[in-house]
């Protein structure tokens, strides 16, 4: 399997440097018109697009239907030729082979020959990766075990639902373990096991130095996992930047603690006051709809109640973690304990010098710690206190937190021992 | 403690058996038959049961779901058999058996070629898949059926009041036809439809994605389908092989010589050699001769002669020399017979006398005299129109490898009945003689065989990269049929519309003459005649892009016993095979690797 030394090398054998200097996808001035029999123009799906993804990153391409964002990935993948500009994956043409070594690609549906079983499918494809048998056998056992559909594996696929089949789609796009993964509505016909699946595997291949461009119009699923964004509106891109800088409201802050009672939203609303801002809402979170799906799900799984169809999956295939373990993950992690967590609907433990996606420091989770302690103390789940924003330690005011958290309480008491004298 | 795998159940089984097996020849041995007999009974009932219980247990895992299915496919030919025993069809049997074999002998291909492919990655995991696909296909499965149902049935359904030899022709031409067509069809089926279902069902999507180029993609697929005609080829093979051997031995004592003739005719591959004039006989002078006597005839017009007159004056001396008139004679010399003299079987002169006045009992009196010997008869009674086969004893081939045939009329003058007796049509005076056996002679008209469905294969394919499924399985069709009859279609659209003295001009002298017959009926009003030079034309243009598979039809050479040379093999390997098959994979692979292979999604 080639790693980065090798995408580089394979980047630089033609000159081109787009690789090397980090942008494995590049597309310059990308135009693309669908023209009928008589060579008139039809459509003009994409139109001078420049775009470039960069490793490592999660990029989204986000768009209404016909936007171009299809069309944009299969100009990438070599499917469609594109009428000007120019196109490089990993610093070659995307017609070219050895490139494709390195490439992963789920397409907007799982397009399977229905004839062969799931087993037999993943080995086709393993198979056109000239992958070893044996390297091949253990790579499909755990691709199987990791969406789910290890107890159906002779099952022709033409007998699977559509959220079967993408998952046997995802399972086929990561059988090379790529360097880049191209996923085109990866989320499209799962249920919310999968979709929530999907996106904890992006994050983490994401982690471990992969480059994922996304596709999908689904909102939610881009916020969650991408890096960067972009959004197309016919065939142009009409905005591009970071998630947290599109996205963050820098001039607002939320907070989620146990329930306050009146008084003490009084207390606050006054401490607020002393520096001129007051709460601009007051409101009770709401348990999320995929939380409470995941949890039900979950529990008819530890009952033991028996489908026909996929299982909630199982740990990331350990293929894809291995090699790229000591470069990532510290010591003491278990990544595949990791999507477990999250599909049990559990916060991901952090080690201390684990690194946070979300931009979190040291500071922070001490912090997080110091909200949670007294409460868990108190017999509140923990699972309830979040930060919703990360928030610089610097900002925070800690005699406010400390009063509202653990030494509130002893504040509380003080002030009802002040009432009685 | 035994962990109940499909392995232990396995050995288990073996173990059942080779205990029965044990017991019951030790019992034999005592001499205790009744005892050794119910010993075999009982552990052949429990080793039934116990093989039932295992494939029904384990029949998840794929060795033992495709051992089911060998074991149900080999019950049901035994009871079927059985039925057909037991009702008087004892050919029916036998028909039975043989689509058994050849069933088992598929699937038994079938694993190997599995275990073959199935390791190497490219180009053979499309392959593979390919098997898969056209084993998995209903269609496809009913080709198979009716390849092996065809060739099993068709020895039952031959009239048994016919001779052997007769019936042997029949089987052999009709076999080697239906394996022919029925795997051309499915050929161009399964090529087609696998591209352009990948097409339109969006596989490419998935496949060319991967590190695998759109030559090696088509080139896959192309090994795909001709590792299948092969498999089905060598079922069919042995099939036709096996169900000869089984004619040959159900004949009876009386159909000796009938069967004498089957296996010297029919069953060998033989060569056939045509008379030339003997030695002394010097057609240059006749040929002056000849031209001299038209000159006087004719004075002027034979000044110069012209390529067509001298033509004509050769074909006239050839018919002379071929015609033996009534109470004269003449020599026929057949050269290059050492192979035969060497081999020691009797050689064959084939006759077909044509008598000139076609005399009322149909019946031509000939003496022959073969280097010096005369036959133990020796008044030949041949049937007018009517071809009759002469063996030959092989220590008659003088050391020079000739045999000199003289044959006389013996048609009174006087009193002519038939008339003068000529040898002039195609094939009415030849010798055959045997350089090969039957099953080597098989092999090698399978493997043209095989060679026109790698190029229909190919043809296929490349269609189906430009073209939707039913258009270009047509369109494949279309050329097949022009390629099988490719012969009758040049002969009748010459007859359509014909030159004069065509045979004797160039390929550009007969263009210009067609276009010049062209204009001539246009400017007489003549415009339905006309018509039939641009008709022709087109048709001509057609069949020049069109391999000729009447050059390579082995079946009536294997039908006749005459031999399918190698040399015809290679010309076959080479035209079919290398040259159409390379250019149109070549077309297929620009088709492919220029096409978008996405379509419009926006």
């Amino acid at each position: 399997m080639l790693g980065t030394a090798e995408v580089s090398k394979l980047a630089s054998a033609d000159g081109s440097a787009s690789a090397a200097d980090g942008a494995v996808i590049r597309c310059a001035g990308l135009t693309k018109v669908f023209r009928d029999f008589w060579m008139r123009n039809r459509v003009r799906a994409v139109d001078g697009l420049d775009l470039e993804v960069r490793r490592g990153e999660v990029y989204g391409l986000l768009g209404p239907n016909g936007s171009g964002k299809s069309t944009t990935i299969k100009m990438i993948l070599g499917l469609l030729h594109p009428t000007a500009g120019r196109v490089a994956l990993l610093g070659k043409r995307p017609h070219d082979v050895a490139t494709k070594r390195l490439v992963g690609y789920l397409p907007e549906e799982s397009y399977l020959y229905r004839f062969l079983n799931a087993r037999e499918t993943l080995d086709y494809y393993g198979r056109l990766f000239h992958l070893d048998p044996r390297s091949r056998a253990r790579r499909i056992d755990m691709l199987l075990e990791m969406v789910g559909l290890d107890a159906v594996q002779r099952r022709p696929v033409g007998e699977y639902s559509k959220g079967m089949q993408r998952r046997i789609g995802l399972a086929q796009a990561l059988i090379n373990d790529p360097q880049v993964l191209i996923l085109d509505e990866p989320t499209t016909g799962l249920d919310p096991i999968g979709t929530r699946q999907i996106k904890d595997l992006i994050v983490q291949l994401a982690q471990r130095g992969k480059t994922v461009l996304l596709c999908s119009h689904l909102l939610a699923d881009v916020e969650d996992v991408c890096d960067r964004i972009s959004i197309m509106f016919g065939g142009k891109i009409r905005l591009e930047g970071r998630v947290d800088d599109l996205l963050v409201q820098q001039d607002m802050t939320s907070l989620e603690v146990q329930k306050l009672d009146d008084q003490t939203i009084h207390q606050i609303e006054q401490l607020l006051a002393q520096s001129g801002r007051h709460i601009e809402r007051v409101d009770r979170p709401r348990q999320r709809l995929e939380s409470l799906f995941l949890e039900i799900v979950h529990r008819a799984q530890v009952e033991g109640a028996a489908t026909s169809g996929a299982t909630a999956g199982g740990p990331v295939a350990q293929f894809l973690i291995d090699e790229q373990r000591g470069a990532h993950l510290p010591d003491g992690v278990d990544a595949a304990k990791v999507i477990e967590q999250l599909v049990a609907d559990r916060p991901i433990q952090r080690p201390a010098a684990a690194p946070s996606r979300q931009g979190s420091t040291g500071q922070d989770d001490a912090m997080l710690e110091k909200l949670t302690r007294r409460a868990e103390d108190k017999g509140v789940d923990r699972n309830r206190v979040a930060v919703r924003e990360p928030t610089s330690a610097e900002k925070v005011d800690r005699s406010v937190i400390d009063r509202l958290t653990g030494d509130s309480c002893d504040a509380q008491a003080d002030r009802r021992s002040d009432r009685k004298e | 403690m035994l962990r109940w795998r499909w392995t232990n159940w396995l050995t288990l089984f073996g173990a059942i058996v080779a205990a029965t097996v044990l017991v019951a020849a030790l019992l034999r041995f005592q001499g205790l038959v009744g005892s050794a007999w119910a010993t075999g009974l009982i552990g052949g009932l429990f080793a039934a049961v116990w093989i039932a219980l295992g494939l029904w247990r384990w029949r998840e895992v794929r060795l033992v779901e495709r051992a089911g299915h060998l074991v149900l496919g080999t019950v049901a030919a035994a009871l079927l058999a059985g039925l057909c025993v037991s009702l008087g069809h004892r050919s029916g049997a036998v028909a039975v058996g043989g689509m058994w074999a050849m069933g088992m002998a598929f699937a038994v291909g079938l694993a190997v070629i599995r275990a073959t492919l199935g390791r190497g990655g490219g180009a053979m995991s499309i392959a593979t898949a390919m098997i898969e696909d056209a084993i998995r296909m209903k269609v496809a499965l009913v080709f198979i059926a009716l390849l092996l149902l065809l060739v099993a049935v068709l020895p039952s359904m031959l009239d048994v009041d016919q001779l052997m030899q007769e019936r042997m022709k029949t089987f052999l031409t009709w076999s080697l036809t239906a394996v022919s067509v029925i795997l051309s069809l499915l050929t161009i089926l399964l090529a087609c439809w696998s591209v352009s279902r990948d097409l339109v069902e969006r596989q490419v999507y998935m496949t060319l994605t991967k590190p695998i180029g759109r030559g090696a993609y088509l080139l896959g697929k192309w090994l795909g389908v001709v590792v299948m005609n092969l498999l089905l080829l060598t079922v069919a093979g042995i099939g036709i092989y096996g169900f000869v051997l089984i004619m040959l031995h159900s004949g009876t004592q009386r159909d000796t010589e009938d069967l004498d003739v089957v296996r010297r005719q029919v069953l060998v591959a033989r060569v056939s050699e045509e008379p030339r004039p003997p030695a002394d006989m010097d057609f240059d002078a006749l040929f002056e001769q000849r031209l001299a006597q038209l000159r006087d005839e004719f004075p002027g017009e034979y000044d110069t002669v012209t390529p067509q007159q001298a033509n004509g004056i050769h074909a006239a001396l050839v018919a002379r020399w071929l015609t033996i008139g009534p109470g004269g004679a003449q020599q026929y010399l057949f050269s290059g017979l050492g192979q035969a003299k060497r081999y020691g079987d009797a050689v064959q002169l084939k006759l077909r006398p044509y008598a000139t006045a076609d005399p009322s009992d149909r019946v031509v009196y000939l003496a022959m005299r073969i280097n010096r010997h005369l036959f133990d008869n020796p008044v030949l009674q041949l049937t007018h129109d009517q071809f009759r086969t002469l063996s030959v004893p092989a220590d008659w081939i003088d050391d020079q490898g000739q045999l000199l045939v003289e044959i006389a009329n013996l048609d009174d003058p006087r009193q002519p009945q038939t008339g003068s007796v000529t040898f002039m049509y195609e094939h009415a005076l030849e010798v055959f003689y045997r350089v090969g056996d039957f099953g080597a002679n098989l092999l090698r008209s399978l493997i043209i065989v095989w060679l026109r469905l790698a190029f229909l294969a190919m043809l296929g394919l490349t269609m189906a990269t430009s073209l939707d499924f039913p258009v270009a399985s047509l369109a494949c069709l279309l050329i097949y049929v022009g390629a099988s009859a490719s012969v009758f279609f040049d002969e009748s659209l010459q007859s359509f519309a014909r030159v004069r003295l065509e045979d004797t001009l160039s390929e550009w002298q007969r263009l210009i003459g067609l276009l010049a017959m062209f204009w001539q009926r246009l400017t007489e009003g003549q415009i339905w005649d006309a018509m039939k030079v641009p008709i022709r034309l087109v048709g001509e243009f057609f069949l020049a892009f069109v391999p000729s598979f009447g050059r390579f039809n082995p079946t009536p050479l294997v039908a006749k016993g005459q031999v399918v040379s190698w040399e015809l093999t290679g010309q076959a390997g080479l035209s079919l095979g290398v040259l159409w098959t390379g250019v149109c994979g070549l077309v297929g692979r620009w088709l492919m690797h220029h096409r978008e292979l996405a379509r419009v999604t926006v």
